[in-house]
């Protein structure tokens, strides 16, 4: 955690103080307009934490405040409070520089990596991170990239002693990157070589005979040697993993639902989906969610509306597709810090405030998995969420104030704001 | 097995010549020749295009001395008869590349090297190379170029920047002659380095400004007086008087090389791309006349596969359908037009001809383009390019009329040489005909657009007579009916066809028993009759005829009336989707009732009216206006801002952002290479940007000269600059500089460090303050160098720099050398850690350009803070957000807004970030970035607080024109998909007919970064 240890100190001792009195640290966080994350909203409502658990939430005109039972009582004078925002198939822990090798560390060498895994990398103390988690993004899922099957994402906390002690979730679903049936011309080919629709089809086949070999490997019962890549992919077949599957070409997102029917993959999700708006009733049916490509980008093609990547996730919406938004793409890891931005330009383009949160949070838990404990502010969900002294999604009064992960409070400021003081001091501006 | 009936042939006796040449050595007796020979009854093409029938030519010689009707030859004279035949003059092709390579000498491995050598130090500079002084190797292509009626090839080195002498060529030669007919007949120049192996240049700009110097080098040499002996030079200044030759890769190459020949007092003819048609106006304006157009078209694409076919840039299928009017839309213009055969096998040639014949163009235009232009822009016009008296036997005889058929030429004359193609006539034999094959009837047709390869259909119509039963219960007779049941069986053939000869094949696959048939006959003219014999699939000889039914028409004839009102898209402006119809005008615009976020003191206004006129903000006011004017926009519950200036952006631009081969390129230019059909110009103006200073990358210390636009969509590059803009150059510091992210091999070039960025500036402004001395002594032997030339501008405070800078300590050291100099930096561009030394930009009184919120892609930004713009405002530093980046260049304001978020800065100082503090660090903040009355109109309506993340641009306008309306970006958006299908369809319904197409590839998506090395945009990792 990157607290300043002073705080920390005071803090501690705060709290350890109330533990002698009743053990159970109770939080109310009064007065609050509560994006549940679920499409509504909750104006003057209180939201009480007992330890990493939302146990209490209720209009404030509806009870009484009993002061006896909170250890501490935060008037938040209708300040608006989200649940964590979460930043799905990220780099983020995971790298640090862009151009510095050294630190990167989400590819490595393998067309088929499933066993390769960022449970075990995730770096908490990345400064990216801290610079992420002070705009509201309080999950992260780390992910491989890369290669065809690029390995296990897992899901954490994003900020923690330890990835350890940060984790939420670990290896939560393989990602997949299908073939690219497209041919672009810097490719330049020798005349023996496969034409791209060649090549296409034959590394699909590829991946499905790789697929289908690790289904049968999973129905094995005993005696059996190990075989890492295959043991990965044992959960997709009984639902306890998830497939990712990377695509955004319209033939790609047809040939996966085809796939994954007759590949008994119990739950797979599209990350990209770009031109799921071709083919939207298909994806419907298929009743595979999508995790969106990223807002802030350009059309694919000249020839495509202007703002078609800012209209799609309110496409999405009117279908009834489940989708989420993450911002995959130049410089992820540091931009993760504006995909409240990307659901504020889908929300200025067609979806309603309260779906564009719940584009960043509950229904990436769902489409990720977690949402059993995360994604929204309801009772008995863990208590990892954040207050805004303003619309978190405008960058105008994205302001935070209180940030709680797994029932702690993490400071709402960073290195950044920390330089940034310094220098005003030295030029006695304020 | 396909029979070749294209024999070429040469006479054993020579009809030739009158050439006195020396004496060459020969085997055997001499040849014989003879001299007087007649041409008569044939179909001959005048002068002026007419064709005058049953002409007569009498040649003696090598040369034409007598035309008419009726002539009467005497004994002596070889009377052959051409009657029905068609008489052409030879074309004249002026971009032939015949078996040329560049020599061994030109070879320059490094640059160290260059001062050892009598030439340019630049590989890419030969003007000295002399292609007569180059052997044919095989007369192959040359062959290619007769058989096409070719008579005159003007070869050239298709290879270099400064590509030297052509020499023309005739495509037939004698026992005694070679092919040269004249050497140095002209010289030929490019913006592509070709096979050079220099470094330098590697990008457009860079070959424009190495084409510049170097003829600024050949005026110099021609009056240094202390000076090396330089080979290229010389040639170079003997070349200005010379024919010049440009070959233009894109239509914007033209008016980039005309706009040289202005400087240097020069005129080019310009070989085409093909695309002119785009531009005619800008070339108008240009005053450019003389073209040499490519007589190839784009080809279909294959687009059975939708997946692909919705791939397909609207772009390209716009010019695929119009590329072949190219030619009939700049005939208007009474330019001298030429065609170029160049990349054209002779199979194609007639063919390409006939898809312009279809465009509505008469032949005679067309003639004109391959004869008699060709031959005056070569100055020969005296004795080649028509068929006249004392002209030159130049001349090639059809069959046919090639311009109502496509055909070949049987035989060409090429000064006074016969030579043979075609022995055969050439015959048509479409039509349907009664086929009897072993006495069972068929019915064959022979059909196809072209006539000399056609296509086949071989069918049976086969009566069956079935008696069917029908019960009738209430007769209780069973009535039987016969029924005639007409079944058309379609039987799979092919047909090889050589003149009236030909073999049929026929398999007939009766599911159970496969039938084939080969069948080899020939036509009868005279009866319209095949016949001949062939065996089954049984091995017998079978006798087989068809009669042709004189009652068919020829499938293709038909056809011809529908062609000529082919429906055609309108041309765009640009030419490419989103697109308009007209070019939008100025108006003059009332906005009403809008909330006006002025930039000046009067600070926000509500409910506040804005007038437009004449392309300036007129009026401003809280009060009615009531003026008539041509459009009123409700701004009701809107805002109004100034257009937003995007201070560092790469888009826009054509072949390259990066001149980095060199450390210091300050003689490259940006407005050299804009590209105004970009469709992120269009992307940008829905996201409010008026204004885009377009920088150089930042791959060197000293990068290029900057250009600033105004994105005027649809506009032509001299439009979009703005006029007497202030000059900038972009400037760069640290990792991209010293090439700290390029990989292992990138470790040579200086610098490699901040240390040594230091001294490449100070050596440079070394060596710019002595030019700046010696170019005020007025010395005769005074040497303009382009590059120090740009950096004694800085001195002199006539060019401002715009720098690429990252980190402290090099933010501090250029403020350094620029005081040692006595010149201020104007603006530091990205400048994360400006915060850092604030109070000293402060002190040196520069700006800064920076980036919201971005940092961790490098090292040299880890330190980088989202507060720095809000900081250096608060120091009273005028300070910018920039994009530097396509996607974020369309939502500055939100960019903008997040200073309010980090650093707390008001909405109104945040709103200038991108609007009057660029212009301030621009210089153009007497014209743009505010609203003010007399101000240009470049404004933004926005449907909500423009700093507020739902804030969309209604309108975009500039300079009182209305470039971007929300609402009519949809129309565009129908207009596109309407367009693409309607193209679609058109290419499907031609490929069907047989079209030839090709697979659909498609071009990597990708844009200019500040690191992109090279021509093409690219994906890779953006570096800013």
């Amino acid at each position: 955690m990157k607290i300043p240890f002073k705080k920390l100190l005071l803090v501690c001792c705060f709290l350890s103080l109330q533990h002698v009195f009743c053990q159970k640290n109770r939080i109310l966080f009064h007065n609050a307009t509560v994006h549940t994350g679920l499409g509504t909203v909750l104006k003057n409502t209180s939201v009480g934490i007992e330890n990493n658990k939302i146990v209490f939430l209720q209009n404030i005109f509806s009870f009484k405040i009993d002061s006896t039972k909170w250890n501490k009582i935060i008037d938040l004078n209708e300040q608006a409070l989200y649940p964590a925002f979460v930043s799905s198939n990220s780099t983020l822990g995971l790298t640090e520089i862009d151009a510095v090798r050294a630190t990167l560390d989400f590819h490595d060498v393998g067309k088929m990596n499933p066993h390769i895994r960022t449970a075990t990398t995730f770096n908490t103390d990345s400064k990216v991170l801290q610079t992420v988690l002070t705009n509201g993004i309080l999950i992260v899922q780390a992910t491989p990239k890369g290669n065809t099957i690029s390995g296990s994402s897992s899901i954490f906390f994003s900020n923690g002693w330890n990835w350890e002690d940060a984790l939420i979730k670990a290896d939560d679903g393989i990602h997949v990157h299908w073939p690219n049936p497209i041919q672009f011309k810097k490719e330049q080919k020798k005349d023996n070589d496969l034409t791209q629709d060649e090549n296409y089809l034959k590394e699909c086949e590829e991946l499905e005979l790789f697929f289908k070999s690790a289904y049968h490997y999973s129905l094995q019962k005993k005696d059996q040697d190990l075989d890492l890549r295959f043991e990965a992919m044992k959960d997709l077949f009984n639902g306890n993993k998830k497939v990712y599957f990377h695509a955004n070409h319209v033939r790609q997102l047809l040939d996966i639902i085809a796939f994954v029917k007759e590949n008994h993959i119990k739950n797979p999700v599209f990350i990209g989906g770009y031109e799921s708006y071709l083919c939207l009733d298909r994806i419907r049916d298929s009743e595979i969610p999508i995790l969106l490509t990223r807002v802030h980008s350009l059309p694919s093609h000249d020839d495509e509306a202007i703002d078609l990547p800012y209209r799609l996730p309110y496409l999405l919406f009117k279908q009834g597709i489940l989708f989420g938004l993450q911002n995959e793409g130049d410089m992820e890891a540091m931009n993760a810090r504006n995909i409240p931005f990307l659901a504020g330009t889908a929300m200025a383009y067609g979806l309603p405030e309260e779906e564009a949160i719940k584009a960043i949070s509950f229904n990436v838990c769902k489409i990720i998995g977690i949402d059993k404990d995360f994604g929204s502010i309801e009772i008995g969900k863990n208590a990892t969420f954040f207050v805004s002294k303003g619309s978190a999604l405008d960058m105008k009064t994205n302001q935070l104030s209180h940030i709680l992960i797994n029932g702690n409070f993490v400071k709402v400021e960073n290195f950044q704001k920390e330089l940034y003081n310094k220098y005003m001091e030295k030029y006695g501006l304020e | 097995m396909q029979k070749r009936i294209f024999l070429f042939l040469f006479l054993s006796v020579f009809f030739n010549s009158n050439f006195t040449q020396q004496q060459v050595p020969f085997n055997g007796s001499k040849p014989s020749e003879y001299k007087k020979i007649a041409l008569t009854n044939a179909n001959v093409f005048s002068k002026n295009g007419e064709i005058i029938n049953n002409c007569d030519i009498l040649i003696e010689g090598n040369k034409i001395v007598k035309i008419g009707k009726n002539l009467s030859f005497s004994e002596e004279i070889l009377v052959l008869d051409y009657t029905n035949k068609f008489i052409l003059p030879s074309f004249i092709e002026l971009n032939a590349s015949i078996s040329l390579s560049k020599p061994e000498y030109l070879n320059k491995k490094n640059q160290q090297e260059e001062s050892t050598s009598p030439y340019y130090w630049n590989e890419a500079i030969h003007p000295e190379f002399d292609a007569s002084l180059i052997p044919l190797k095989s007369s192959k292509e040359i062959d290619e170029y007769n058989k096409m009626g070719f008579g005159l090839v003007n070869n050239h080195l298709n290879d270099g920047i400064a590509r030297g002498y052509s020499c023309l060529l005739k495509t037939v030669t004698n026992y005694d002659q070679n092919h040269l007919v004249k050497n140095q007949s002209a010289a030929y120049f490019s913006f592509n380095k070709g096979t050079s192996k220099n470094d330098y240049p590697s990008s457009l700009m860079g070959s424009v400004a190495l084409l510049r110097q170097t003829f600024y080098d050949a005026i110099w040499y021609s009056k240094a007086t202390k000076k090396n002996v330089n080979i290229s030079l010389e040639e170079l200044n003997k070349q200005k008087v010379k024919k010049l030759f440009f070959l233009a890769e894109d239509k914007y190459d033209i008016i980039r090389a005309k706009k040289i020949a202005d400087e240097f007092s020069i005129s080019f003819h310009y070989i085409t791309s093909g695309n002119e048609f785009e531009i005619i106006d800008d070339l108008k304006k240009n005053q450019i006349q003389s073209l040499i157009l490519p007589l190839t078209f784009p080809d279909n694409y294959d687009i059975s596969d939708p997946y692909i076919s919705k791939e397909i840039p609207l772009k390209d299928l716009k010019y695929w359908e119009l590329a072949p009017y190219n030619f009939k839309f700049l005939l208007k213009e009474k330019w001298e037009i030429a065609f170029s055969s160049n990349n054209i096998s002779a199979n194609d040639f007639w063919k390409n001809i006939h898809k312009i014949i279809k465009t509505g163009v008469s032949f005679e235009h067309i003639l004109k383009a391959l004869t008699l232009t060709p031959a005056k822009i070569l100055g020969i016009e005296k004795e080649y390019g028509s068929i006249e008296e004392n002209k030159l036997a130049f001349f090639s005889i059809y069959e046919v009329n090639p311009f109502e058929k496509e055909t070949q030429a049987s035989e060409t004359w090429c000064d006074g040489i016969r030579k043979i193609h075609q022995v055969n006539e050439l015959v048509d034999i479409r039509g349907e005909y009664n086929l009897n094959i072993g006495n069972e009837l068929y019915k064959l047709k022979i059909f196809g657009e072209n006539w000399l390869k056609p296509s086949t259909k071989v069918y049976q119509i086969i009566e069956k007579k079935e008696v069917k039963t029908q019960n009738n219960p209430k007769n209780k007779i069973n009535v039987k009916e016969k029924i005639s049941l007409v079944d058309t069986v379609l039987y799979s053939s092919s047909l090889e066809k050589s003149s009236d000869d030909l073999i049929l094949k026929i398999i007939q696959d009766t599911g159970s028993n496969k039938l084939t048939f080969t069948l080899h006959g020939k036509y009868l003219k005279k009866h319209s009759i095949i016949e001949g014999d062939g065996l089954d699939s049984k091995g017998n000889w079978i006798k087989w005829t068809a009669v042709k039914n004189h009652e068919s028409k020829i499938v293709n004839e038909d056809k011809k009336d529908e062609k000529s009102t082919e429906e055609l898209g309108a041309l765009w402006f640009p030419n490419t989707s989103f697109g308009f119809k007209e070019k939008p005008q100025q108006k003059k615009i009332l906005i009403e009732h809008t909330t006006v976020w002025t930039n000046e003191k009067e600070g926000v206004l509500e409910d506040a009216n804005v007038l437009i006129e004449n392309g300036k903000i007129k009026q401003i006011s809280k009060d009615k206006i009531s003026e008539k004017v041509d459009i009123i926009l409700d701004g009701k519950g809107k805002h109004l801002t100034a257009g937003i200036i995007d201070e560092h952006s790469h888009i826009a631009i054509t072949k390259g952002v990066n001149e980095g081969s060199h450390a210091i390129t300050s003689e490259v230019k940006l407005s050299d290479v804009i590209k105004p059909d970009d469709i992120n110009i269009y992307r940008q103006l829905s996201g409010g940007v008026c204004t885009s200073q377009l920088l150089h990358g930042s791959a060197n210390p000293i990068g290029g000269q900057s250009a600033i636009i105004k994105l005027k969509w649809g506009y032509s590059p001299d439009e979009m600059l703005i006029s007497n803009a202030p000059k900038f150059i972009k400037f760069a510091l640290g990792e991209n500089v010293k090439q700290s992210n390029w990989g292992d091999f990138n470790r040579h070039r200086f610098p490699q460090t901040r240390m040594g960025v230091e001294q490449v500036m100070m050596d440079a402004f070394t060596r710019a303050q002595k030019y700046l001395k010696e170019k005020k002594a007025n010395k005769p032997d005074f040497y303009t160098d382009l590059e120090l030339e740009a950096l004694a501008e800085i001195i002199e405070k006539k060019r401002f720099i715009t720098c690429h800078s990252y980190v402290q300590s090099e933010i501090n050291m250029l403020m350094h050398v620029a005081d040692s100099f006595g010149f201020t930096v104007n603006t530091f561009t990205h400048i994360l850690e400006g915060y850092k030394v604030a109070d000293k930009m402060k002190k040196h009184g520069v700006g800064a350009s920076t980036f919201s919120d971005w940092w961790a892609y490098k090292y040299e930004v880890n330190d980088a803070i989202p507060h720095n713009a809000a900081l250096l405002t608060k120091m009273g530093i005028i300070c910018a957000i920039n994009s530097d980046d396509a996607e974020m260049g369309r939502r500055l304001n939100q960019e903008a807004a997040k200073a309010i978020k980090y650093g707390n800065i008001s909405e109104q100082e945040a709103l200038k970030l991108v609007t009057i503090n660029p212009a301030k660090l621009l210089h153009l903040d007497d014209r743009i970035g505010s609203i003010k009355v007399g101000k240009d109109a470049d404004v933004v309506l926005w449907t909500a607080n423009p700093l507020s993340i739902e804030a969309i641009a209604d309108y975009t306008i500039i300079d009182g024109i209305i470039f971007y309306d929300r609402s009519y970006n949809q129309v565009l958006e129908k207009q596109n998909n309407e367009e693409k299908m309607r193209l679609i369809t058109k290419m499907l319904n031609q490929n069907q007919s047989g079209a030839k197409s090709k697979p659909y590839v498609k071009k990597r998506r990708g844009t200019f970064h500040c690191n992109t090395i090279g021509e093409e945009a690219t994906e890779e990792e953006n570096m800013h």
